[in-house]
């Protein structure tokens, strides 16, 4: 397991510079001068000329892409090119606003997913199992800013149960946090409790028809004994799989949530440089979203071998 | 579960994602980040921008109120705005982000609700001559670092915004010759021309003074004034929230009406008023056009600044990229083509003034009324007019368009094709526009500008900045030169209108109507803000909770 954990620690090393080089000179493509952005329309060409002495971004592009690699290698992901703002600090603060928000709505995906998966194949047929796939379809098919957007106008603005935006003195307790964060993680939950109670429902359908089930059920096992420890366990691998897509969706879905409730995280940081071609804090973006992706997938790679003996290395 | 009810759940789901649809917070996303409102919605009063700015001024009336009559600052002021702040520096600040700076920054003088001028670091001004603004300013103010302030202070902040590389206010400071101390609390400031406008921009950006132990530093994140609040660093979060705690030494204790200030950003529109309406904010500022009425029915007040002057500048007249804009007549009947009230109905969700002048008439000081109905819209006209000029089949002309623009650009291409004026639009980047069209590379263009005075304001979009023909409006200079020494007001209006007939005449200027900034703030939880020209958001100053 430590070989397996090791050899793909080690494959993200050049990994990650491949995205680093890739993105870096995608970005170059952009013909938006950053210096104009930042000064604005009413800056005359002497001031916008400075300003990108300023930057650096007359310099020529392999020069600023040789700097920014050899910062960014020692950790040093530079800083905004807007308000100067160290681009690390930046990510420390709005990082775990933007994990909690993703863990929290996976947690809600996997809560009402599997329940609702279960609940469904046990019932295949049946008007249950009708419904939840109705549901899950139109789970799947809504826009998560779009359940955002219903979720704010009633719990927050209507009925005044939660917050419409993110508040930094409410969010410095826990409980102020959690509160503050229900709303966003049920919008960015909602498509990956679809598509999890769909692939949950089909992978338990086909295992109650194995088998060792029926000889499990024959034998007196309780049903619930049967379903949670033999047909769940079994029927789980697709859905971890599943769960390794919908971590990345989550992710990219949170640069909308987070517009939405105005939630200071990265998906909202990442928007913001894009639209005013902040490119430090756009390449900054990529590499840390790439790098929580590259480290989901070797958690759902190490979860696999648990779950299943036989795609464990010798 | 009954089948019934599953279908009765359904239903209801169904139902409340329908009436959200039908009734949702308006978004306006066609309008620019600082569009229109209404004058029946504003709370301010007709303007006079000009008050004081000739004969001088006094704080003499304001001088009779004991600190001891005021009461303590209390609770906490909470605004959302629509963009982070960028740089604390006010040397390196647009006008637009001034909202962030008010709070931690004096400036030499203020706008009240009316935009008259009013003394803050000074007391009174006078002009001497035509090129001179003298001040005398207070004495015992004192910024956050315990450093004085005096008159070599504030001289040097001028000097200092003069010599300052990356300046987007530069041109306030092009002809200034001079800033000197004339005495302890006496500042005299020179110019090579005169400058009309000196005033109201030291009410802005420009007029804010930064502490002298803070020359040469670096103030993006660290703000040095002598404003009623100080910045606080540990509780604020860059892009997110900006957090200002009370500064106890301040000199003017009437402007601290509350103890804590927090402005955040909140970049979505329907997320910025949600904000207001939930309790999570008392000022709501860069509201939508759109959102007034939703604002209002929740109680809200509404402010509108309506200084926002959308117009097509005809910069190049000399044939160097549309040989059809050389005459005359084309210019006129593109003058013609545009309907203001479907402009203004579009863009500013018909809140705004149709007016076919340069100032609405909110900006009361300089609004022309016989400018009103000048070139209304009229399409046979124009193409009466293009065929006089040997175009009877239309012309061709390109503009440049950028993503923050596209719907202006896109009615203007439907309306000046009606009048078989065919736009060949140009995709440039966001941003990219101001400094290109001051390189001459389109004869014609969209553009918007935030007006505040006459002579900054004609200077700026039609006879310097955007002026690649000058050899056509040198008269024009003059006239302005004699509006800028004119020994009244009225004098100087009825200039200045002589040379906004004559940009409109020649085809150098096509309004598009006017639109304002707009705010919203609860009266139910703060006292009235108040919200001047060149501004995003209203000013924290005097401002106290109702519930502390």
């Amino acid at each position: 397991m430590l070989k397996l954990l090791a050899s793909r620690l080690l494959a993200t090393v050049p990994l990650m510079f491949a995205v680093a080089t890739l993105v870096f000179f995608l970005s170059q493509l952009n013909p938006v001068d950053p210096a104009a952005v930042a000064l604005g329309d009413d800056a005359s060409p002497e001031a916008v000329a400075q300003k990108a002495a300023e930057l650096g971004t007359d310099q020529p592009v392999f020069v600023q892409y040789w700097n920014w690699l050899s910062d960014a290698a020692t950790g040093d992901l530079g800083v905004s090119w807007f308000n100067g703002e160290s681009i690390t600090r930046l990510i420390a603060d709005r990082a775990p606003v933007t994990l909690s928000m993703v863990l929290g709505s996976l947690l809600i995906a996997l809560l009402v997913g599997v329940s609702f998966g279960v609940i469904a194949a046990l019932n295949t047929g049946r008007f249950a199992d009708r419904a939840i796939t109705v549901i899950s379809s139109l789970g799947i098919a809504v826009p998560n800013f779009w359940v955002g957007i219903i979720l704010v106008y009633y719990f927050a603005v209507r009925l005044g149960w939660f917050p419409a935006i993110w508040n930094i003195r409410r969010t410095e307790s826990i409980s102020g946090w959690i509160h503050t964060i229900i709303l966003p993680c049920i919008a960015l939950g909602t498509s990956s409790s679809a598509a999890i109670a769909r692939q949950t429902r089909s992978s338990m359908i086909s295992v109650l028809q194995r088998d060792y089930i029926r000889t499990a059920l024959a034998k007196g096992l309780p049903v619930r004994s049967v379903i949670t420890g033999h047909a769940l366990r079994n029927a789980a691998i697709p859905v971890v799989t599943l769960l390794g897509f919908q971590v990345s969706a989550l992710i990219g879905g949170t640069i909308f949530v987070e517009l939405v409730f105005n939630i200071p995280g990265l998906g909202s940081m990442g928007v913001e440089a894009v639209l005013r071609n902040n490119t430090p804090i756009v390449l900054a973006f990529v590499m840390i979203t790439t790098l929580v992706v590259v480290v989901v997938n070797i958690v759902l790679d190490l979860s696999y071998a648990w779950l299943n003996p036989k795609v464990r290395p010798e | 579960m009954r089948p019934t009810r599953w279908f009765r759940l359904l239903g209801l789901l169904l139902a409340m994602a329908m009436i959200t649809m039908s009734c949702g917070s308006s978004d306006d996303d066609t309008a620019s980040t600082d569009d229109a409102g209404d004058a029946t919605t504003t709370t301010q009063a007709i303007v006079s921008t000009t008050a004081a700015s000739s004969g001088g001024g006094d704080a003499s009336e304001d001088d009779g109120e004991e600190p001891a009559d005021i009461p303590p600052a209390e609770g906490t002021l909470r605004m959302v705005e629509f963009s982070a702040v960028t740089s604390f520096d006010p040397a390196g600040s647009q006008t637009a982000q001034a909202t962030y700076l008010y709070p931690v920054y004096d400036t030499l003088l203020l706008q009240d609700e009316s935009y008259g001028l009013q003394p803050n670091l000074a007391t009174s001004w006078n002009s001497p001559e035509p090129t001179v603004w003298e001040f005398e300013l207070v004495e015992d103010a004192v910024f956050h670092d315990g450093a004085a302030f005096d008159a070599q202070v504030a001289a040097d902040n001028l000097l200092r915004a003069q010599a300052f590389e990356g300046n987007p206010n530069a041109s306030t400071w092009t002809n200034m010759v001079s800033a000197e101390a004339t005495g302890d609390y006496s500042l005299r400031v020179e110019f090579s021309e005169p400058q009309p406008q000196f005033l109201m921009q030291m009410t802005m950006v420009m007029g804010m003074m930064v502490s002298p132990n803070a020359f040469g530093e670096d103030l993006t994140r660290n703000p040095a004034g002598s404003g009623p609040w100080i910045w606080n660093d540990g509780q604020s979060q860059a892009g997110v929230t900006e957090v200002y705690t009370l500064f106890d030494g301040y000199w003017d204790p009437a402007k601290q009406g509350v103890e804590i200030v927090e402005i955040t950003a909140v970049a979505d529109n329907n997320a910025r008023l949600n904000a207001g309406l939930t309790g999570d904010a008392e000022i709501v500022a860069t509201l939508r056009d759109a959102q007034i009425d939703t604002a209002e029915a929740e109680g809200w007040e509404t402010i509108a600044v309506q200084n926002y002057f959308p117009m097509i500048i005809i910069q190049g007249r000399s044939g160097v990229f549309d040989d059809e804009l050389m005459d005359e007549r084309v210019r006129q009947a593109i003058g013609y083509s545009i309907d203001r009230d479907a402009y203004v109905d579009s863009i500013h969700d018909g809140r705004g003034s149709t007016s076919g002048g340069f100032y609405p008439p909110a900006l009361g000081d300089w609004y022309v009324p016989e400018l009103d109905n000048k070139y209304s819209y009229d399409p046979d006209r124009a193409r009466e007019l293009l065929a006089e000029a040997g175009y009877p089949d239309g012309i061709t002309i390109k503009m440049p368009v950028m993503p923050a623009i596209q719907p202006h650009l896109e009615i203007l291409t439907q309306m000046l094709g009606a009048s078989g004026i065919t736009v060949d639009l140009i995709q440039i980047n966001n941003g990219e526009l101001g400094p290109r069209a001051q390189n001459h590379e389109w004869d014609i263009f969209w553009n918007r500008a935030l007006q505040f005075h006459p002579a900054a304001d004609l200077a700026n979009y039609g006879l310097a900045k955007y002026n690649h023909s000058p050899e056509d409006t040198a008269d024009l200079d003059e006239l302005m030169s004699q509006a800028a020494v004119a020994e009244t007001q009225a004098e100087a209006a009825a200039l200045y209108a002589e040379v906004e007939e004559a940009l409109l005449d020649r085809g150098i200027i096509i309004p598009l109507g006017h639109g304002g900034q707009n705010a919203a703030w609860n009266p139910d939880a703060i006292t009235a803000p108040v919200m001047g020209l060149n501004m995003q958001g209203p000013m924290p100053y005097g401002v106290r909770l109702l519930n502390s």
